[in-house]
C-alpha cells in the first residue's frame, strides 16, 4: 500500500483535530541516551540500551508485560534505584534539563526534589493530611507556616482534594478513601514542585471510579509538570498518555504517539501486546 | 492475517463469527443480485418477488454484525487490527445491506417492466451487471482474504464501471428520445442501471474498509 | 436419586478407626496443654495465697507499707518470760533489750534479711534495671538501625546477624561471668574519686579538685551490673527492633526518600517514629527478663545487704558523687528472693519475708507485661497502614 499518496489533510477535520505528532511537539525533558541498567552488578541487564526522549508538559506513559523494565526505567530516573546495593546503570545516559543525573556532582537527593514520584500502593504517613503534604517541605527545611500553608493549599488544590479536606486537615490521612489517599500522595509529590511527576502504577489499587478520578487529574497536571507514567492498564495510557512506549524484555520496541501505538503500531510485538495477543 | 492467537480465546471466536455473519450476508446480497438480474434477464417475475422476500434475511443478518460487533467491542476493548477489524466490519454490513436493497429495486423495476412484457434493451445492461457484480465478489473475496491489493483494485474497477454507465445512460435516453411507446420500460431499465452503478459504489466502499483493515491507511475520496 | 434408601447415605462415616485416632489426638494435645495450665496456676496461685497475707492487710491502706518502703533486717526469734514465741527485727530488739534490760530472753535465733521489708531490692532493682535499659535501648536501636536500613545484606552481615541472634541463646551465668571479667575486673574504667585504690593503673589528679580520675576498673557495682545486663538483652531488644523496623511499610522510607530526604531524615521522620510502639513493647518485655536475671548480677552488681539506700550512701559532689552512685553496688529483689530463700532455712519464722518477695516481684512482672500488652493494643488502634 506503499505507492498510496498519504498526504494527511487534518485542515478538513477542523480545529478538533487531534495531533498526532511523531515529533514531540514540546520541548524534550528527558533524554535516554541507550541506558543499560542491571540488578546484579552487571551480570544480567534489565534494562539493554534504551534511548527515547520524553517531552515537557506532556503525560507519557511505558507499557508492556511484567518484568519488561518499565517500573526500571522509570526508578531510573530520579535514581530511586540507588537505594538497592547491587544495582548499577552498566551503559548509557539519563540526561534531565540537559543535565547527566550520575554526573559525580549531581546529589540523587537533589535530583528527586525536582523528579517527584507516586507509587503504586498509596502510602500516605500515618499523619494528619496537612503534614503529610507539608512533609517535602519540613525535611527541607522550611519552618515558615505561613508558606507551608500556602504550599499545602495550592498542592491540594491542584490535586483535586482541597473541596472535600480543606475541613479536616487536621485528621488522619488514613481516614482518607483508597483514591484520596493516592490523591494525598499526588499532592505531597508536587507540594515540592517538581518538573516532573514519576507515577508507577499509581491506580492499580484503585477502584474504576477512583481512577477515573486520578486520570482526570493527570491530565490536569500535565499543564505544569511532565508526568511519567508506568502502567498495566493499557486503556489507561489511551486514555491520559500523548505518548507511549512498549517494553518487552528490557528493550524499548516501540516508542510513538499513543494514537499510533493503539491504531496502527509499526511493530508486530507491539501490536500483539496492545490487542492481546501475547504468547 | 495475524497468526498469533488471542491470549482470550473468546476474543479470537468473536471476531470469527463477526467474520462469518458478515460473509454469510455478502453472499446471499450477491445472491439476491444475480436472482433479481436473471429475474429481469429471464423474465421471471417469481425469481423478482423472491428477492424482494429475501431481503428480510440480509436486514436480520446485518442487525446480527451490529449486534456482535458492539458486543465484541464492549467485552474485548479491540485496539489496532481488531479495532479496524470491527469497525469496518459493521461498515461493511452496512453497505452489504445497501447493495441487498438495490437488489431489491432492481427486482421491483424488473416486474415493472416484465408487466408490459419483455423488451429487447436489456441485454444492454449485462456487461454492466457483470462489472457491478464482479466488483463485489472481489470487495469480498479481499475481506475474507485480507487481501488489500485486490480491494484496490475494486476501485480501479469502479472507474470502468461509471464510465460504462455514463455511455450506457446516455444510449438509454437517446433511444427514449427515439421511442414513441414502450419508452417506460426504457426508464425502469435507466433506474436498474442506476442500481447496478452504486452497488459498484458500495463495493468500491468495501474495498477501501478492506484497505482500512489491512492497512490502516484511509483511501477515500482519494484519487487512485 | 430420589428413590435411593435411607442406608445409602453418601456421608456417613467410612472408618470409626479414623474418628477414634482423630478424637485420641484431640485428647492427647488437650491433655498436654491443660497440664501444663494447671501447672502454671498452681505455682502462681501458691505464691499468690502465701504471699499475698505479707503484702496485703485487711485495713486501710490495704497494702503492708512496712514490708514495701523498709529495708531487710536481721530477724531476731525469741521466748520470752512467759514461754510466747517473739518475732522482732534486730533494731527492734536492740531497743526492746535497752528498754528491758531485765527482761528474759530464750532460745533466741536469728535470721538475715529476713524482716523489715525490700525497699532496698526493689530500688537496686529498678536502678539496675533502668542502667540496662538506657544502654541497651540506645546500643540495640542504633544497630538495628544499621543492621536493618544501612547494611548490604551479603554473607558477612547475615553472620553477624547469626550471632548476635545466638547470644540470646546463651546461658546467663556466662554473662555473669563475662560482665565480672570485663566491667568488674578490668582495671582501664575510669571512675572520679578522691581516693584511688590501690589497683588503679593511671590515675590523674583533676586540677582545682581533691579528686582523681582513675584508672581502676568499676568493681561490684550498678554501672557493671547494668552494662552486663543490657549486653545480655541486646539481642532481644535488636531483634525486636528489627522486626519493627522491617514491619514499617517500605513505602515509607520511598516516599521520604522520593520526595529528596536523606537516608537518615527518613529513617528519623518516616520509619522511627511507627517502628517506636513495637520497640517499646519489646523493650517492655526486655525489663521483665532483665528484672528477673540473677546470675548476672550476682558477680557484677549485686549484695546481699546494704544498711542505706544508693543516695544516702554516694558521697562527694558534683560529678565525683554521680560516680560514686554508680559505683556502688546495691541489693536487688532476685538476688535477695534467692538469698533468703536458699541461703537461710525454710522455717516459718522466714516464710513471710520469702513468700512476699516472691510475691511482689511476680506482680511488678505481670503489670510490665500488661503494661506491654495494652501499649501494643493502642498503638496498633492508632498506626494502622
Amino acid at each position: 500500500m506503499n505507492d498510496i499518496d498519504l498526504d494527511p489533510v487534518p485542515a478538513a477535520t477542523g480545529d478538533d483535530a487531534i495531533p498526532v505528532p511523531d515529533e514531540p511537539a514540546s520541548e524534550t525533558i528527558i533524554e535516554i541516551e541507550n541506558l543499560g541498567f542491571s540488578y546484579d552488578h552487571g551480570k544480567t541487564e534489565t534494562l539493554q540500551g534504551i534511548s527515547l526522549e520524553i517531552p515537557k508538559n506532556m503525560v507519557t506513559a511505558f507499557i508492556g508485560p511484567s518484568g519488561c523494565g518499565k517500573s526500571t526505567l522509570l526508578r531510573c530516573l530520579n535514581r530511586m534505584n540507588d537505594l538497592i546495593d547491587t544495582a548499577k546503570v552498566t551503559r548509557g545516559t539519563i540526561k534531565i534539563l540537559g543535565q547527566d543525573i550520575h554526573a559525580p556532582d549531581v546529589d540523587a537527593i537533589e535530583l528527586r526534589k525536582h523528579v517527584g514520584m507516586v507509587f503504586q500502593k498509596y502510602n500516605p504517613f500515618p499523619k494528619s493530611i496537612y503534614e503529610n503534604v507539608a512533609y517535602g517541605l519540613r525535611i527541607q527545611g522550611v519552618q515558615k507556616k505561613s508558606t507551608l500553608n500556602e504550599a499545602v493549599e495550592r498542592a491540594l488544590v491542584q490535586s483535586a482534594l482541597w473541596e472535600e479536606v480543606k475541613d479536616r486537615l487536621a485528621d488522619s490521612a488514613l481516614g482518607l478513601s483508597g483514591g484520596q489517599q493516592q490523591r494525598l500522595c499526588i499532592a505531597r509529590a508536587i507540594a515540592v514542585q517538581p518538573q516532573i511527576v514519576l507515577m508507577d502504577e499509581p491506580c492499580s489499587a484503585l477502584d474504576p471510579i477512583a481512577t477515573a478520578r486520578i486520570e482526570d487529574l493527570i491530565t490536569e497536571l500535565c499543564e505544569n509538570y511532565t508526568i511519567v507514567i508506568v502502567t498495566h492498564n493499557m486503556q489507561q495510557a489511551t486514555r491520559v498518555s500523548a505518548r507511549t512506549a512498549f517494553f518487552y524484555l528490557g528493550e524499548l520496541i516501540e516508542y510513538a504517539a499513543t494514537d499510533k501505538i493503539f491504531v496502527k503500531p509499526d511493530k508486530k510485538q507491539t501490536e500483539d501486546y496492545v490487542s492481546g495477543r501475547f504468547g | 492475517m495475524d497468526e498469533t492467537p488471542h491470549t482470550l480465546k473468546d476474543f479470537d471466536s468473536g471476531l470469527a463469527r463477526l467474520r462469518d455473519e458478515v460473509v454469510a450476508m455478502a453472499n446471499v446480497a450477491i445472491q439476491n443480485l444475480e436472482e433479481s438480474m436473471s429475474g429481469l434477464m429471464e423474465g421471471n417475475r417469481d425469481k423478482c418477488n423472491e428477492v424482494i422476500a429475501e431481503d428480510e434475511v440480509v436486514d436480520d443478518l446485518e442487525k446480527s454484525v451490529d449486534e456482535i460487533g458492539m458486543a465484541v467491542m464492549v467485552r474485548f476493548n479491540p485496539v489496532a487490527t481488531d479495532l479496524r477489524r470491527v469497525i469496518s466490519s459493521m461498515n461493511i454490513a452496512g453497505r452489504l445491506e445497501r447493495i441487498a436493497d438495490h437488489a431489491v429495486n432492481v427486482a421491483r423495476h424488473s416486474r415493472k417492466i416484465l408487466k408490459t412484457g419483455p423488451i429487447e434493451e436489456t441485454k444492454m445492461l449485462e456487461p454492466l451487471f457483470g462489472l457491478a457484480i464482479g466488483e463485489v465478489r472481489d470487495a469480498v473475496t479481499a475481506y475474507v482474504d485480507g487481501n488489500a491489493e485486490l480491494a484496490v483494485s475494486v476501485k480501479k474497477q469502479d472507474d470502468e464501471l461509471d464510465r460504462l454507465h455514463k455511455r450506457l445512460g446516455k444510449s438509454l435516453i437517446q433511444l427514449i428520445e427515439e421511442r414513441t411507446d414502450g419508452a417506460v420500460g426504457l426508464v425502469h431499465l435507466m433506474f436498474v442501471a442506476r442500481s447496478l452503478e452504486r452497488v459498484g459504489d458500495l463495493a468500491k466502499n468495501i474495498g477501501e474498509e478492506v484497505v482500512f483493515i489491512e492497512s490502516a491507511e484511509d483511501i477515500r475520496h482519494l484519487s487512485l | 436419586m430420589s428413590n435411593g434408601s435411607k442406608e445409602r447415605n453418601p456421608f456417613r462415616s467410612s472408618s470409626k478407626r479414623r474418628r477414634r485416632n482423630d478424637a485420641g489426638g484431640h485428647a492427647l494435645f488437650a491433655f498436654f496443654t491443660y497440664f501444663v495450665l494447671a501447672c502454671t496456676a498452681y505455682i502462681f496461685l501458691d505464691i499468690a495465697v502465701k504471699g499475698a497475707p505479707v503484702v496485703f492487710k485487711a485495713e486501710a491502706p490495704f497494702v503492708n507499707l512496712g514490708f514495701i518502703f523498709n529495708n531487710p533486717e536481721t530477724l531476731v526469734v525469741f521466748k520470752d518470760g512467759n514461754g510466747e514465741k517473739v518475732r522482732m527485727a534486730m533494731s527492734d530488739f536492740s531497743e526492746f533489750k535497752k528498754a528491758n534490760p531485765e527482761a528474759v530472753i530464750t532460745d533466741e535465733h536469728t535470721f538475715s534479711y529476713c524482716a523489715g521489708g525490700i525497699w532496698g531490692p526493689l530500688v537496686g532493682t529498678a536502678l539496675l534495671v533502668g542502667i540496662c535499659m538506657v544502654i541497651a535501648l540506645f546500643a540495640g536501636v542504633a544497630s538495628a538501625i544499621f543492621l536493618n536500613e544501612y547494611a548490604r545484606h551479603g554473607r558477612f552481615m547475615n553472620t553477624i546477624r547469626l550471632a548476635i541472634m545466638n547470644l540470646a541463646g546463651v546461658p546467663s551465668i556466662v554473662f555473669g561471668l563475662f560482665g565480672l571479667g570485663v566491667f568488674c575486673l578490668w582495671p582501664w574504667l575510669p571512675v572520679l574519686t578522691y581516693e584511688p585504690s590501690g589497683n588503679a593503673v593511671a590515675t590523674f589528679a583533676i586540677p582545682f579538685t581533691d579528686g582523681f580520675l582513675s584508672f581502676q576498673g568499676w568493681g561490684t557495682s550498678m554501672i557493671a551490673g547494668g552494662c552486663t545486663l543490657a549486653i545480655m538483652v541486646l539481642p532481644v531488644i535488636i531483634a525486636a527492633c528489627e522486626e519493627s523496623l522491617k514491619a514499617v511499610p517500605m513505602g515509607f522510607r520511598e516516599a521520604a526518600m522520593a520526595l529528596g530526604a536523606t537516608k537518615w531524615q527518613a529513617i528519623r521522620t518516616a520509619v522511627l517514629p511507627y517502628a517506636k510502639p513495637g520497640i517499646l513493647t519489646a523493650s517492655i518485655l526486655g525489663i521483665t527478663r532483665v528484672a528477673g536475671e540473677t546470675a548476672p548480677i550476682m558477680f557484677t552488681a549485686a549484695l546481699a545487704h546494704k544498711a542505706g539506700l544508693p543516695w544516702a550512701e554516694a558521697k562527694g559532689g558534683g560529678l565525683f558523687w554521680v560516680s560514686d552512685f554508680f559505683t556502688q553496688s546495691v541489693q536487688a529483689l532476685p538476688y535477695h528472693i534467692y538469698t533468703v530463700s536458699a541461703r537461710i532455712p525454710r522455717s516459718e519464722d522466714t516464710e513471710p519475708m520469702q513468700n512476699g518477695s516472691v510475691f511482689v516481684f511476680l506482680l511488678l512482672v505481670m503489670a510490665f507485661a500488661a503494661l506491654s500488652i495494652s501499649m501494643r493494643a493502642r498503638y496498633r488502634k492508632k498506626l494502622k497502614w
